[in-house]
């Protein structure tokens, strides 16, 4: 039967990496750890510093039009003809300063962003979006071959922007890819955590992501193996495990083992760093998941690991109806998150080594449906961290009109920069050599390195 | 530690606190029914469908393993009760007397268990059912209904039509269960029916925007809501690609067919216009709360329907222009319903909730046939479907005659519910309002979104992957859940006090009397790991874990007594990788 997963798995095995006996889960861990060795040296041998790189995937589809709006008159005046009843008040805008695009402020509720752009924390990647290959309107409406597959679903335009391949056969993530080639090969400990669920960004060929809750790492009651009155409960119960002789089985038990082991790890590393006193401001669920981060990242040291990937997410984005009441406030909850988490970070000292970036699955219509929008293409992303030029616009800023040579119809934007040329300027902040970061992204020789650097 | 323990997660399951002393239990090990049960005034809906003429069941018995096996198919969980009488009647005849048994009602006990609590109601000031109550409502049925196949479909509709309390109707829970209420009386009927029962659900209405979509508007650039449009199509009915009869993608030029382009969604996008709460008058369309009726399908208002528009379908059906818009939504309903990849479709899902992640073709194929024609010419017949899904070759097959990438992960609340239902439940108070997020990571029609709670593409990396296989469910399942899974089996297992420990002053709302399987260890610990087996694992248990137990059992007698080597023995099986497996 050809399902999506036997594409994805016949493209698997054609891939450079993926020539592979197959692997039983009996040996799972170590054969998969053996075939990481072959791959590139080990990160605690390979890196002498400390880098991480932080992913906020905004779920739903984020009208960052609506948070970067030209301020300029004519180009004001014609946001406002587009956006009718969405279009935020001029008065209400917070200039954001800068020289590289048009005049842009964004909303009040977006202030603690504003604050970040201006004081160089941070910036702005402009028209983002999954491409096959760079293409006019005219060739893409010509050629629906170089459009991205399922454009406006939210599930596929996901996992085009987690995976980084406008395919949406592939199994991995371009976060879970950079993980495969600096993963070290003697602990069970993934160098990936998520606070934000279970995502594809962060999944490699081998490499694994640890699902970490804002409190930390689940721990164990009868199965502790902390208290001895457990050891003889422990002991039979492993070999329960042990007794398992299906794939299903045999598979929930490898992980249940694998969380006992990476638990204890993560316990140890993290006993040692402390919350900080900074306040995240109301940031909800999402400031929680980074406060959490923060402190993961100090233990970068006590846990050995040089290099890690985060996941974190905030959901809601998908403003069909009401999104004059939605949008500041979740643009409000990003502003505050991120601006809580780089104060952290300065407060702990390790703010030098964490790039943060957001993604999300779409923008939306410039167009609306009476009180919201509906699905569009390209959006733009935040960027943040010391190391980053902050206080800048990447990229090309469509004006905010339709009909226009960027709109590929009711206000969908047409991308100008690829998730490609995004990504492979932080695989190569965070060490990664050129034919890593090719590997990372196979397409990314049919566009060209960007025409703008991300980092000082 | 361990008190706080059993407080924290007796407020998940049990309920913590209150007034009140429970009564001298009874010794037995018979589900009791909740003490107040809602009226059942089946609401059922003339088919359209043709059925078969009815003819009696062929009675014939099976193995307790086989029963076992479909009561973890086709209820919330086995009971040794129920194996038996499914093993001497026959699966068969079992099915049928599903069919015809009193539906429960999730609204109704939503509102039982919001009206008996008062510290909801009283200290809390509320007016309105929390979450909890439709939640801890749900529960009950999927532990005591009579009707659990019905239920069991309903929670597998659920996660195709989904709605979530997760959304707008964050406050909405009484009319959440309403339309629970709803799928669970289509559970059994006609797949047109329900369809249209959700389009006009005005729930389903709030949460994907349908009700108060409006025609176009040119001046001020407005165009019709797509979101249910797009999502009636990709994940209700046909999906993303063209399938053949047994689920795989139709190939041309080595491609997927996709089954629809952005120009079909904007053509349904203008048929779902001009539809709101039902008592809606032109007048009244903005005012959105005065309007508000959650308890009767949305109604159209003809001057915001796009009625001047010509609307081109799936399957080559036009909607010309001037047609009207209760006229067109028939047409589009019809138009869903007769593509070719519904059967398929529905046919994956079912099979994935209810037996096995990775159906054969042929098994979806055969399945997907029913779905075409039920045998007297009805399409779309779902008793029909369910009844061939569970008496298909495939899910009967003997363990012996399983292939390997036979089975699933069970979903964590139904593994949660099924630990329960096999010990037998007293409950000497009301249900109090129980949360599940926390431990099993879903809640009924709490989803983060309407892609479910996990994708039924998903596979982890390692053998299934290689072996080319999804498990949907353990995309939920992470790290953390995992832990708390175990922890939950733990102290369901071996911290749940037995009747005979019951305090007095501390309310518990459900416990189990220990006392028969105390007499089976005492007979034989061996008797007792067969029942364990029997009712957990559906007689699955192969010899190094029983060898594995059995040997811990003889260790521990050392310094447990008889009900903690009971507690423990239970443990290692709810606790085990094989009780979170389904096969």
């Amino acid at each position: 039967m050809i399902t999506k997963t036997s594409f994805s798995r016949r493209r698997f095995l054609k891939t450079s990496l993926a020539s592979i006996v197959a692997l039983t889960t009996s040996t799972g861990l170590a054969a998969q750890l053996q075939l990481a060795n072959a791959l590139g040296a080990q990160s605690s041998a390979r890196f002498n510093d400390h880098k991480a790189i932080v992913c906020i995937f905004l779920y739903g589809g984020h009208d960052s039009f609506n948070l970067l709006v030209p301020t300029a008159s004519g180009e004001y005046n014609n946001y406002a003809q587009t956006r009718q009843s969405l279009a935020i008040p001029l008065e209400e805008l917070i200039d954001l300063q800068q020289n590289d695009v048009m005049h842009l402020g964004v909303p009040q509720s977006a202030d603690a962003l504003a604050d970040l752009f201006n004081r160089g924390r941070a910036s702005v990647v402009s028209n983002m979006g999954p491409m096959i290959a760079p293409a006019t309107k005219s060739e893409l409406l010509n050629n629906t071959r170089l459009q991205p597959p399922q454009l406006f679903s939210h599930n596929d335009q996901q996992t085009l922007w987690q995976s980084g391949l406008a395919d949406t056969n592939i199994v991995s993530g371009w976060g879970g890819r950079m993980a495969d080639l600096v993963m070290d090969t003697d602990t069970s400990l993934p160098l990936s955590f998520s606070l934000g669920g279970t995502n594809l960004f962060q999944r490699g060929r081998i490499a694994q992501q640890y699902a970490m809750n804002k409190d930390g790492v689940e721990q164990f009651g009868a199965l502790n193996p902390e208290h001895s009155w457990n050891d003889t409960r422990i002991a039979h119960y492993l070999r329960v495990f042990e007794a398992a002789d299906d794939p299903f089985t045999r598979t929930y038990a490898q992980k249940l083992k694998n969380v006992r082991t990476n638990n204890t790890l993560l316990n140890s590393g993290l006993s040692s760093v402390a919350n900080t006193d900074i306040d995240y401001r109301e940031a909800g669920d999402l400031g929680d998941q980074l406060k959490m981060i923060a402190r993961m990242i100090e233990a970068q040291a006590s846990l050995n690991q040089p290099r890690q990937i985060f996941f974190a997410s905030l959901g809601g984005f998908d403003t069909h109806d009401d999104q004059a009441y939605l949008l500041p406030r979740l643009q409000q909850t990003l502003s505050h998150a991120l601006a809580g988490f780089d104060a952290d970070l300065q407060a702990r000292g390790i703010a030098q080594n964490v790039v943060t970036f957001t993604q999300s699955e779409f923008g939306r219509t410039l167009t609306s449906n009476g009180d919201g929008t509906d699905h569009g293409w390209a959006g733009h992303q935040i960027i943040m961290g010391d190391a980053i030029d902050g206080g800048r616009i990447f990229g090309h800023m469509p004006e905010q009109v339709i009909n226009t040579v960027d709109d590929f119809g009711d206000g969908r934007m047409i991308p100008t920069t690829s998730i490609d040329q995004f990504g492979a300027q932080i695989a190569q902040w965070f060490g990664l050599g050129t034919s890593e970061i090719n590997d990372v992204f196979p397409n990314l020789n049919r566009f060209g390195a960007a025409d703008f650097s991300l980092f000082r | 530690m361990k008190a706080i323990w059993v407080c924290l997660f007796a407020s998940m399951l049990l309920g913590c606190g209150g007034g009140g002393s429970s009564d001298s239990p009874s010794p037995s090990n018979v589900i009791t029914n909740p003490n107040t049960t809602p009226s059942t005034t089946p609401s059922t809906t003339p088919s359209t469908t043709p059925t078969t003429t009815p003819t009696t069941p062929i009675d014939r018995s099976t193995t307790p393993q086989d029963a076992a096996r479909l009561l973890t198919q086709a209820t919330f969980g086995p009971t040794k009760a129920e194996i038996d009488a499914v093993a001497s009647q026959g699966i068969e005849m079992w099915i049928e007397e599903q069919f015809d048994a009193p539906q429960s009602h999730h609204r109704a006990q939503t509102l039982a268990i919001f009206n008996a609590d008062d510290n909801a109601r009283i200290e809390n000031g509320a007016e309105l059912p929390w979450s909890g109550h439709r939640y801890a409502a749900w529960s009950e049925i999927a532990l005591h209904g009579e009707d659990q196949l019905r239920q069991r479909v309903a929670f597998a509709l659920s996660q195709l039509f989904v709605i979530s309390d997760k959304s707008a109707l964050d406050n909405s829970h009484l009319d959440i269960a309403t339309y629970y209420d709803g799928l669970a009386d289509y559970a059994f009927g006609n797949y047109r029916d329900l369809l249209e029962f959700v389009t006009l659900s005005p729930a389903m209405g709030v949460y994907l925007n349908m009700l108060g979509n409006e025609k176009p508007d040119e001046d001020n650039n407005i165009r019709p809501d797509e979101n249910f449009a797009r999502e009636v199509m990709q994940l209700f009915t046909i999906g993303l690609d063209e399938l053949n009869l047994d689920g795989s993608l139709k190939i041309q030029n080595g491609q997927p067919i996709p089954t629809y382009d952005i120009d079909t969604v904007k053509a349904y996008a203008h048929v779902f216009t001009g539809w709101h709460f039902y008592g809606t008058t032109y007048n009244t369309w903005d005012n959105w709360w005065q309007n508000r009726n959650f308890r009767n399908q949305m109604v159209l208002i003809p001057e915001y329907h796009a009625q001047d528009v010509r609307k081109a379908l799936l399957n080559g059906v036009v909607v010309e222009a001037g047609t009207d818009g209760e006229r067109a939504m028939q047409m589009a309903l019809d138009s869903l319903f007769e593509h070719p990849n519904v059967g398929p479709f529905v046919a994956r899902h079912l099979i994935q909730r209810l037996v096995t992640s990775n159906p054969s073709p042929d098994y979806i194929a055969r399945t997907a046939q029913v779905f075409n024609d039920n045998g007297a010419g009805g399409r779309g017949d779902l008793g029909a479907v369910v009844k061939q899904i569970l008496l298909d070759e495939e899910a009967r097959q003997p363990r012996a005659d399983q292939a390997p990438e036979f089975g699933k992960i069970k979903e964590p609340l139904i593994r949660g519910i099924q630990m329960i239902r096999a010990f037998g439940i007293y409950e000497p108070n009301t249900p109090k309002p129980q949360w599940y997020d926390y431990v099993f990571n879903q809640s009924p029609l709490s989803s983060p979104s309407v892609f479910n709670f996990f994708s039924d593409s998903f596979t982890p990396a390692g053998q299934l992957n290689e072996m080319g296989l999804v498990a949907p469910e353990l995309e939920i399942i992470n790290d953390t859940y995992m832990v708390r899974n175990s922890n939950h089996a733990a102290w369901w297992s071996i911290w749940t006090p037995s009747t005979q420990e019951i305090d007095a002053g501390h309310e518990r709302a459900m416990t189990i009397d220990f006392t028969p399987f105390i007499s089976m260890l005492q007979n034989d610990p061996a008797e007792l790991l067969d029942y364990l087996d029997l009712v957990l694992l559906s007689g699955g248990m192969n010899d190094t874990m029983r060898e594995a137990i059995l040997d811990y059992d003889q260790v521990a007698k050392e310094w447990l007594s008889d009900v903690e080597r009971v507690k423990e023995m239970t443990f290692m099986v709810t606790g085990s990788p094989q009780f979170a497996v389904q096969r």
